[in-house]
This record gives C-alpha cells, structure tokens and sequence, in this order.
C-alpha cells in the first residue's frame, strides 16, 4: 500500500499556514532576545534556503549547461563544455592546501571576467551617462528646468569637493583644516549628501512598514486559515 | 767686646748690641725689654764657641770684636759651587733678616716664655766669645736679661759675613729664622721627622740649675767647651728642671741648628778622634781641653737616652725621656754635614763616622747658663726627637709601586758600618735613628670623620650599589697596582689573562637605582592590569530600553490600528503622478505580439512591497493576450517569486507551449552581471541559452540565443536593491539600447532617478504608493490587501515622521543646552 503523501490544496495551505505562522512568531520573538525558537526558525530558514538554491542550481544550471552537452554527441559541445568542467573540478582543488594552487587558475578566470564586465560597464553604463547628464545647459530656459539643472550642478559640483580629502589642510595640532575658498562648497556638498541619506532612510522605512504590514496581514490570514 | 757701656745681649745670636737698641745688629730679632733692662752684659754663648773653636784649632781663630766684622767664618756656605745652596741657607746668606717682630707681634706664649723677673735664676756663667751659641743658649738663664733661649743660629752660621748683617734684613728671610726671637717654637704634628718639636720646658724654664754631670762622663771636648766657658765665670746658667731636660741634649749642652736636619736627613752625629775636631770647629766648637765637666746644666740623661748620649752626661739626673733624633740617614750613610751640602775649606775633613772615635759624654751645659756654659739653640729643641720612627727614605730595590706582597717598605736603617764604635754603636744608632724618625700619625689618631660622611661614603661603594655583600667584595683584594691589597674597589675585569683573549660580560649586573626600580614596577602594574581586563558589576542591562519600547509600540500602533478598525486614512485617487501615467501609456503602447521580458530581482525578505507592484504591472500585461512575456532572474529566489507573481495575476496563467501569448519563467540566470552579459552577447556554442529552457528545465522552443536576437519590446525590472538594476541597465539596455522600465522598492528608487534623469530608464515606479497610483490608473480597483498595506504604511510613516521631528528638536535642545553649560 503506497503512502500518499501528496497534500490537496487546502492541506498544503493548512500547513504551509500553520508552519508560516510559527515560524514567523520564531523570528519575532528575537525582539525579547536570542532566544532557541527563534534559533530554530533561524536555522530552518537558512537550510530550507540552501537546498531549495542548491536544487535550483542543479536543475537550472548543472545539468542544461554542463551536464546535458557532455553527454551530448558532438565532440565540440563536449570539448567546450569540458572547459568549465575542468575550471570546476580545479576550484576544487582550493579545499585542499597542497593543491590550491590550481584552483586559483579558476578565481583568476572568475575574477578576470568579472571585473572586465563590471568595468566596462560600469564606465559606459554609468559613469559617462551620468556625466552626460550632469553637463546640463544653464541657458535661460524655463525656470523650472533652469533651477533643477543650477541644482543639479551645484549638487554635482559640491559633492564632489566634500570627498576631496587633499584640500584640507592641517592644523599645527594635526586636526583638517579647511581652505577658505573651499570651505562653503564643502559644506554644500555635506548637505546634499545629508538630504539624500535622508530620503534614502525615509524610503527605508517605508518599505519596512509596507513589510510589516504585509506580514501582519498574512499572519492574520494563517490565523483565520487555522482557525477555520 | 767693649763694655765701656751697657750693653744688651741678644737672646737669639748671642751677640751684643748697644744699650738702646730694640733690634739686633747681627740677627734681626727683637730685643726684649729683658735685654734692654739692666744692661745686664749676658755673656755670649759665641764667646764660648769661639774659644772652643781656637782651643780646638779650628781656622777661625779671630774673635769677633764686633758683629759686624767677625770674620767670615772658613766654611763654605752650602754645597760647592755650582750645585747650589739650599734656598733656606742661600736665603739667610745673603739677604738680610727681616726686622725682629715687634714686641706686640710676639704671641703671648713666646712672651710667657721670657721668664719672669721673680724666675730669674743666678746668673749664669759668663759666655765667651768662644762659646757656641747653641751651647751658650743651654746656660743663658731664661731671666729679663735675655729672652727664652729659642732658636739660635750657631756660630758657625752667624758667623758668615753675609749671613747675618748688623741691619735688621729687609728681605725674605725664612720663618724659622724670623722667629729666632722667640723663646720657644710651637711644636706641630711632625709629618716630617725633621720637623722642629716643641720647646721642651726645659730649655723655657731657668729656675733650676743645671745637674753638672761627673767630670768623667763629660766628654772632653764638650768639657773644654764649658771650661772655655767657665773662664769668664759666666754666671750660673739658670736650669730647667732636671726632669724636663732630655737626656741627650743634657749631655750634649744644646740642640743643633735646625737646618741642619730639615734639609736632608741627619747623618749620625758621630765623630772621630780625628774628625771630631773638624767638625766641631766647623760649628764652633772646640775639642775639649779636659775631661772637665762644664757647667752642668742639665740633668743627666735618663735610661731611655742612647748610650753615647748617655756616656755624653753620666751622672747628669735622668730628664725627661729624649726625643731621639729621626732615624734618617743618608745614602751615603755617613757625613751629615756633607749632606747639608757643607764642605769644609780647609784641609780638614769631616769626620766620618768610621773614623771618628766617640766622643766623650761630657754633662751638658745648662743651655740657660751664661757664656761659658753651653745652651742649644732652640732651633734645636724644635727637633722632635720622638721615638715614633719615621718614614725612610726609598733604598734600591724597595717596591715603590707596592707590587711586591708588602706594602712598607723594609726600615731604612743606616749603614752602621761607618758608625765609629767609640761614640755611637752601630746598634745605637740603629736604634736612635729607628726610634728617633718621627712618624706620621696612626690613622687612629687621625681626626675621625663625621659619621654622616663616613655613611655617605659608605654608600658609594661598589657593594652598596650593586648590593653584593660586604664581605664578597672585601674577600678579593686587589693584588696589583696602586690598590694593592686594597679591598672594595670595583674590579677591572680581566680580558686578556696572556694566554688567550677571553672576554667576559663586563658589567656584572645591571646597576638600577631605587627610583627607576620603582617605576618598573608601576609599568608591570599597568601591564597586568590591561591583560586582566576589567569586570563591570551592576545590575542585568534591560532587552530594550524605554524610548525605544515607546517608539515601536506607538509605531505598530499605527500600522496595526487603521487595518483592525477597518478605516483607510488615504484615498486611491489621490495617488496618481504623471509618472505612473507616462509608464501607463509605454506599456499600453506596445506593439502586438511584443515581447516583454520581466527581470525579478527581488528576494521573499521584500515580496511584500516588491510583489504590490509587480501585481500591478502584470495585471496590466495580462491585459495584452498578444504580448509574450518572460520572466527571468539573476536571483536563487526570483524564479520562485515570478512563479508567485505569475499564479497571481493569471489565474489562468497557461503553463504551456501555446503560441501567442504565452508567459514563460525563464528561472534562474547564474553569474549576476555575467549572466546578464551573457543573455546579452549570447553564449559559446554547444552551451545552451538561457532562453532555451525555463525554470523546470523543460524547453522553452525558443531559437534565439541572446536577447537582440529575441528583441523585447520593453523589459522591466523589478529590483529591491539599486545593485540589480544597474547590472540591467549597464548589461542589457545600454548594449540593446533597449527600453528599461524600472519597479523599486522605496528604499532604492531614489537611486534610480540619475538614471531616469539620463534617459536610461522608461521609468520609475516607486513602492506601494506608486503601485496603487499604477493600478487605478489601470482601472482597477486595488484589493483591499493592498490597500491595507498601503493605509498601514501611511500612518505608519506618519507616526514615524513625527517620532523622528521630535527626537530631532529634543536632541537639539538637549545640544545646545550642553554646549551652553561648558560655556
């Protein structure tokens, strides 16, 4: 007699609901302190996402992309496809102090690759647009456009000089000392950068309370799911 | 001389001065109002001595007439020529004596010495011209009529012709003969065994006549001296008490002239039947007619006296015990008048002390005796004639460096040899001269220091800085050098023992004084304290403290109250910005059968929020059936949101192969920024796409193999982190140039508005807020889920806003209250 073990929708809800909630109360109860429910919760979590990224890798990655063309029958799918294979099994070789030194043929691929695509583009995807757009016209215009683009520059320009560390001197005591010219740019630029740190925090804690909430409204939904 | 009117005897030289005179014509020295009173015609002990001289047959046969034309006497002052004289005996020959100290210059003690009227005694015996002063000193009484027989030239001294002029000298003229006027000498510590001693009181003291020694202990020629004397019938020479008169100078009737000793050490005063005539002519002595005692004078000597001083004066009562003379010798050990740097002129030589029988012990003159008797010179009783020995004089061979074991050097003792066995025994004058050389002081008669010295000199010695014990550094003496058997001296390490180089560490032990030992200690201190750590004790701090309890409990109020009591505090209409219309048309502007490929770039930690707007843009989408839309992530997670996402919004989601719309989860792109490369430039051969397969690895049926390939009409990133989205915009939009629709969280969409600004995104839509806006500008009623959320978020901010402008002007106030008080 085979164990069905397959749960009907209203089952997996139940005790999806119910796992969701204790889990849920597990994590909040680290407002009374580290507590071992909220270890548990903590653990669970952390293995639950480990191999549900672990399968997602096996079947999304593993297989399609190195597995299925070594067994494919082209003898060029396999040569390419050996590449990575080879590049894998040496950063194996990293777990093993003798034989570290060949996984770091495969770092030195991962890292080269990697900072050749993220400076490229960065440089071209980033850098020089914002350049671009930071060179903004202060002909007369609108005036609307005229103050967001003085604003813009202003902004651009001072906080740019508030990070340039080399334009402070120093005191007899050894304390940075300001260049007069240099000293009000700087705590222009300082303020710009406090009022975007400040909007930033503010959207933070919107989206924590749009967070909480969500989680509030989904706890009372298991509860009543449970209840029921 | 001339007596036709009175005259004054001077006490020092003997001679005769005129009635009047206050000085000295030959010597110098003051005469005393005892020499001026009375007129009493002392008789001069130079009369004696000069008679003695001639009896003897000496050269100076002349008899000075006057002091100031005796002849100049047949010795030659000093030591040959060329050699030069001593600056004592040089100086006294040719520069004139210093004027005589006037009477008050006299301390009182030489004054006392002059002895009283009422001490006067008899008058001495008459002093011949003959007689030697130092023997006439022994008989001059020490009465008004003379001062203190204190130091006297000898004759033979007196006698230079430019010795001593009749003028009172000018010039420098040695102390010990400027003090020749007084009566006696203060005796100091004698260092040097040459040194004058003390006026013995005897020689101070006149009330006593002098013992007279048997006829046959007196030598012979000291008995012609006193008879030379005794032809004058000088007057009884006023004797010091026996027992104060030494038994040598007892015999003898006088001490020498002290320069005869201080010059150099004194041979032996010995004498030979041949020689004794010379040198006592030398001094102006004459050899003894007869056996006859002189005027005794003194007491005979006492047992402790030498044997030849003793033969000198048998019968004379024993004194006081001699001062033996110092045990001084000369290299040559023989002729102490040689040493003197004397020689004599005429063919006489001196007598040596081989050659020279002893001579006879004849009493010695009373030195207080009128001429005829003898007196000594006072110089002579400086001499002290102690029987400490002295310090000798280096022979050949001594260790000078101390190098030998012993420290002392061996006791110089003269050459015996040359000691005539009639006057003085070899054993004799061993004895004399061992006994008779003064020596220093014991260091136990040395003043002792203050014991705060002593202590702190003590603490400078190597054993109490070092703080080795007292007895290991004394237990090695040093063995060499200066420091010979000297103990607690810091040691010089040895480093070459002259067979090989040895080199020990030269510092003992480090040398750290109290004050640094105690900062050693305070550092240690510090030290131990800093790897002790430090222990907090006090109460359990709370989980949380007030303040913030307060905070979140007001907060959660106002998220959880608006949705319990059911009341929405903002209204859906109001949330429309021209942004969410902009991006309201962009996707109601698509073309058919477009594609649209939908980035989920977000985790479950940020569904909440993330997956509002994503419900609302897909709704949107789904109002498109023509539209083909993919989801794809770069994400672990993002497949499984999609997934959720995609269920929401199409209950009928379709999860096939149907064409023409068709709603496909690419799952998971690995590498981040690679993998979005990648998808982009397309793969190597023979590595499938990414868009070849979906999330459960079944076929997707899609030929193309990068993303210009398949062409999307928009992609829209939905991103919880600004990260995300730049690896789209730099990987994917600016390569394609395709059109870039981003969906923040709240946190993050400030971030995205640069590049909004910059024309790389379509558009930006921001929260919970935006998403309603997006959504009811759809036409579609948000859910009340959503509208919970959204409420919730509203008042929750609110509160949150007025919590932080409050907490801002308190901190602010409470600022600037503590800037004011530390003004």
């Amino acid at each position: 007699m085979a164990l069905n073990l397959t749960l009907s929708p209203s089952q997996a809800e139940f005790f999806g609901a119910v796992l969701g909630l204790l889990f849920t109360v597990a994590l909040l109860s680290y407002l009374l302190g580290d507590n071992p429910l909220y270890r548990l919760a903590l653990h669970t979590f952390i293995g639950v996402a480990i191999g549900y990224a672990a399968l997602v890798v096996l079947y999304q990655v593993l297989v399609p992309r190195l597995i299925a063309p070594l067994a494919s029958s082209d003898p060029m799918v396999v040569g390419l496809a050996s590449v990575p294979l080879v590049l894998f099994i040496f950063l194996i070789f990293k777990l093993s102090p003798r034989t570290a030194v060949l996984g770091n043929i495969s770092i030195a691929y991962l890292i080269g690759v990697g900072a050749a695509v993220s400076a490229g583009g960065a440089l071209t995807g980033t850098l020089l647009p914002q350049i671009r757009g930071a060179w903004v016209s202060l002909l007369p215009g609108s005036l609307g456009v005229l103050f967001s683009n003085l604003i813009i520059l202003v902004g651009t320009v001072t906080t740019l000089i508030y990070f340039q560390y080399w334009l402070r001197g120093r005191t007899p005591a050894g304390e940075p000392r300001h260049i007069a010219m240099t000293r009000v740019l700087i705590n222009i630029g300082k303020g710009f950068l406090t009022l975007t740190l400040g909007v930033i925090y503010g959207g933070m804690i919107l989206s924590g309370i749009a967070i909480f909430s969500e989680r509030l409204s989904t706890l009372s939904d298991w509860i009543n799911i449970v209840m029921r | 001389m001339s007596q036709t009117e009175p005259l004054v005897r001077c006490s020092i030289c003997g001679k005769e001065n005129p009635a009047g005179a206050t000085i000295c014509a030959y010597c110098g020295t003051r005469l005393g109002s005892a020499a001026l009173a009375g007129g009493v015609e002392q008789p001069s002990p130079s009369n004696d001595l000069n008679d003695l001289r001639s009896q003897l047959g000496l050269t100076d046969t002349k008899k000075p007439t006057s002091p100031l034309k005796e002849p100049e006497p047949d010795f030659s002052y000093g030591p040959a020529e060329g050699k030069g004289a001593p600056d004592w005996l040089s100086d006294i020959l040719q520069t004139p004596l210093p004027p005589a100290p006037l009477q008050e210059e006299i301390p009182d003690w030489l004054q006392d010495i002059e002895a009283p009227p009422s001490a006067v005694p008899a008058q001495p015996a008459p002093i011949t011209d003959e007689t030697p002063s130092w023997l006439e000193d022994l008989e001059r009484p020490a009465s008004s009529s003379a001062s203190m027989p204190s130091l006297d030239l000898p004759d033979w001294l007196a006698e230079a012709p430019s010795a001593i002029p009749a003028t009172p000298p000018t010039k420098e003229v040695p102390d010990w003969l400027n003090e020749t006027d007084k009566p006696a000498m203060p005796v100091p510590p004698p260092p040097h065994p040459l040194e004058m001693p003390e006026e013995p009181d005897w020689l101070t003291r006149s009330s006593e006549e002098p013992a007279k020694p048997s006829a046959d202990e007196i030598p012979d020629w000291l008995a012609e001296v006193e008879g030379l004397g005794s032809s004058k019938a000088p007057a009884p020479a006023v004797k010091p008490p026996a027992e104060e008169i030494p038994d040598w100078l007892q015999g003898i009737g006088g001490p020498e002239p002290p320069s005869a000793l201080s010059v150099e050490p004194s041979s032996p005063v010995v004498s030979s039947s041949e020689g004794e005539a010379d040198w006592l002519a030398q001094i102006g002595l004459s050899k003894p007619a007869s056996a006859e005692p002189a005027t005794p004078s003194l007491a005979p000597p006492s047992d402790e006296a030498p044997d030849w001083l003793r033969d000198l004066i048998p019968s004379a009562p024993s004194p006081a015990p001699p001062e033996k003379p110092p045990a001084h010798v000369t290299p040559e050990g023989g002729d102490w008048i040689s040493a003197l740097g004397l020689k004599p002129t005429s063919s006489e030589t001196l007598p040596s002390p081989e050659s020279s029988p002893p001579l006879p012990v004849t009493p010695a003159p009373d030195i207080t005796s009128e001429p005829g008797g003898t007196s000594a010179p006072d110089w002579l009783g400086l001499i002290d004639f102690s029987e400490q020995p002295g310090p000798s004089l280096p022979i050949a061979g001594e260790d000078l460096l101390g190098l030998s074991a012993d420290l002392a050097p061996p006791p110089i003792l003269p050459d015996t040899e040359k000691v005539p066995e009639e006057l003085f025994s070899a054993a004799d004058i061993s004895e004399l001269l061992a006994e008779g050389i003064p020596e220093e002081k014991p260091a136990d008669e040395l003043p002792e220091a203050a014991p705060e010295l002593l202590a702190q000199i003590g603490d400078l010695r190597f054993e109490a800085i070092t703080g080795q014990p007292a007895g290991k550094a004394e237990a090695t003496p040093e063995t060499v050098g200066a420091l010979k058997d000297v103990t607690g001296v810091i040691r010089p390490e040895l480093l070459f023992d002259g067979v090989t180089l040895q080199t020990r560490s030269l510092v003992d032990g480090t040398v750290i004084t109290k004050d640094q030992t105690r900062r050693i200690e305070l550092v240690q201190k510090l030290l131990s304290h800093e790897s002790e750590g430090v222990s907090v004790s006090g109460k359990r701090r709370r989980a949380l403290p007030i303040v913030r309890w307060l905070v979140s409990i007001v907060v959660a109020a106002a998220i959880i109250l608006p949705n319990m009591l059911g009341f929405a505090l903002l209204d859906p209409s109001l949330a429309q910005p021209d942004s969410v219309r902009a991006i309201y048309q962009l996707i109601e502007t698509l073309p058919p059968s477009g594609h649209v490929l939908v980035a989920f770039e977000y985790e479950p930690d940020t569904a909440g929020e993330m997956q509002i707007l994503a419900q609302a843009l897909l709704e949107h989408l789904a109002k498109r059936p023509d539209l083909t839309v993919y989801a794809v992530s770069t994400r672990i997670t993002g497949p499984a949101m999609a997934q959720s996402a995609f269920e929401q919004v199409i209950p009928t989601y379709i999860d096939d192969d149907e064409p023409g719309g068709r709603w496909i989860n690419l799952g998971y792109i690995s590498g981040e920024a690679n993998g979005v490369s990648a998808l982009t430039v397309g793969s190597s051969p023979g590595v499938p796409s990414p868009l070849a397969f979906d999330y459960l690895g079944r076929s997707t049926g899609i030929t193309a193999t990068r993303l210009t390939e398949l062409s999307p009409d928009l992609i829209i990133v939905l991103a919880s982190r600004t990260d995300d989205l730049r690896v789209w915009i730099e990987q994917a939009g600016r390569p394609t140039g395709l059109p870039i629709l981003a969906a923040m969280s709240a946190s993050s969409a400030p971030t995205a508005y640069p590049y909004q600004q910059t024309g790389q995104l379509a558009g930006v839509l921001s929260g919970v807020n935006e998403a309603i806006a997006y959504r009811t500008a759809s036409g579609n009623n948000p859910a009340p889920s959503v509208m919970a959320i959204w409420n919730a978020q509203a008042s929750g901010a609110l509160v949150a806003a007025l919590a932080i402008a409050l907490g801002g002007v308190i901190y602010g106030l409470a600022t600037r209250r503590e800037q004011q008080e530390q003004d």
